[in-house]
């Protein structure tokens, strides 16, 4: 009996092994004791007014390739990988070409579709006269894409010289503030870091959903005093802005997260975020659907 | 008319001495001039006694007004240093000090150009390290200085001094 009681028991041990070693373990191909900090995909793309195609901007005029070369040259030159736009332009088309025929015009294909970047680092630049010389003038802007937060800006002037070769003139226009348009770039950065990426998240309600407004009680209390509550209590450093609270809608932003779980330092990112958020209201008994675009989240409460 | 003109004279010879041997409080001034491939020419005051320490002396002031204070009108206007870093570590040991230290003259490392562009002068100079009261003669010379930034930026990268680009 005992011999029996004891071959049991060994037995469910190795069992429960069995059941918690796939769960538990990494890929062995994939192991590594580092983690690094995920880095914001930034792509620098020609300046294009309303309208106007960015590829065809780019393709039309030399001068604009060149001065756009010389940005992505600089970020190489600090040891930063920009986002290609034409790369990432044919590769959305590819996906479009494989996902044709299928029937997908929900939110989510059209983000995906749209590829892009964190950040944009537009690159506008013009040719005015001085004399019988030219001086090339360019204007670099660096914005986060999710918050719309300006990140850098710098404007650029390459020496009057009547020089007919315009590209000579593009490169030195960049050269005169990349430089510094960087530094202040990488100064945000540093703002990032010990502060928090900004997120925006958006909150509404959707079609036939269970409630009819966001003033709607729970536990006594409005769901949106309820929310504003929980980023009260979660935002990092209690850094978040209600920007608008109306009876349907509700938009946090910015609210602050930190580039690192502060539990167990591995990279942290606004899907994590806000499937905490989402729990959340799904245990205040509501049911929700959850887009995320980098830093945008979107929560319909159905 | 002979009074007059001893008085003119006189005058001059005043005006004269006291310009001769101007009292001037030793402050860093370090000017940018252009930069090349990166690197930043400034043109730097160096003080000291001979032509060595004069030229080491404007070497070592145009590195810390880089550092500390960044140089305006050049590519890096900003101090290179974070001000969080300098209430940490300024004056205490580790690679600030190091890189600066004037026996180990680390900071030549990121020198690529040190000229004189102009001629020795005698000044007499109040400053640290006199009573109060008291002068010390001394020279005065300005240099033209090559900064290798980009070398100079990797090196406090990977010595954890200041974060690379990015997150």
């Amino acid at each position: 009996m005992k011999l029996f009681f004891n071959t049991s028991l060994l037995f469910s041990l190795f069992g429960l092994l069995l059941i918690t070693l796939p769960v538990k373990g990494q890929l062995p191909a994939t192991q590594s004791t580092q983690i690094k900090t995920v880095q914001p995909k930034i792509m620098v793309i020609p300046f294009a007014k309303e309208g106007e195609d960015i590829r065809t901007v780019l393709e039309s005029d030399f001068n604009k390739q060149i001065a756009v070369a010389k940005v992505k040259e600089a970020f190489d030159g600090r040891g930063f990988t920009t986002v290609d736009f034409t790369t990432s332009l044919k590769r959305a088309v590819t996906s479009g070409v494989f996902t044709k025929g299928k029937s997908q015009t929900d939110l989510q294909t059209e983000i995906a579709q749209m590829g892009g970047a964190d950040i944009f680092v537009s690159v506008n630049s013009n040719v005015s006269s001085c004399g019988n010389a030219n001086i090339f003038r360019v204007i670099l802007e660096g914005n986060d894409t999710s918050t719309g937060n300006s990140l850098s800006n710098k404007i650029g002037d390459s020496p009057c010289n009547a020089t007919p070769d315009l590209g000579k003139l593009a490169q030195k226009a960049i050269e005169a503030c990349i430089e510094d348009f960087l530094n202040v770039m990488n100064r945000k950065f540093d703002d990032i870091v010990q502060n928090g990426v900004p997120i925006s998240i958006n909150v509404g309600l959707g079609e036939g959903a269970s409630i009819s407004d966001l003033g709607h009680e729970i536990s006594q209390k409005p769901i949106s005093e309820l929310i504003e509550e929980w980023f009260a209590k979660n935002a990092y450093k209690n850094d978040y802005n209600v920007a608008f609270a109306t009876d349907v809608k509700m938009l946090i932003d910015p609210v602050k997260i930190p580039l690192r779980d502060q539990s167990n330092q591995t990279n942290y990112n606004a899907t994590k975020f806000s499937r905490e958020f989402e729990k959340y209201l799904q245990s205040l008994g509501l049911k929700t659907n959850r887009v995320v675009n980098r830093n945008q989240v979107f929560i319909t409460i159905k | 008319m002979g009074m007059k003109k001893d008085k003119i004279l006189l005058f001059l010879l005043l005006v004269f001495l006291v310009n001769a041997c101007r009292t001037v409080v030793p402050r860093a001034e370090v000017n940018f001039i252009n930069s090349r491939d990166g690197v930043i020419y400034v043109r730097s005051n160096g003080y000291g006694t001979n032509r060595f320490t004069l030229q080491d002396n404007a070497e070592r002031t145009a590195i810390e007004i880089l550092l500390y204070r960044g140089i305006p009108g050049s590519q890096q206007n900003l101090p290179l240093v974070s001000e969080e870093y300098q209430a940490k570590f300024r004056g205490k040991p580790g690679y600030i000090k190091n890189l600066l230290d004037a026996e180990a003259k680390k900071y030549r490392q990121f020198i690529t150009r040190s000229e004189p562009v102009t001629k020795m002068k005698s000044i007499r100079v109040r400053g640290e390290g006199f009573i109060d009261g008291s002068f010390k003669p001394t020279k005065i010379q300005e240099f033209e200085i090559g900064i290798n930034l980009p070398s100079l930026r990797r090196d406090m990268e990977a010595n954890n001094v200041i974060r690379g680009f990015g997150y």
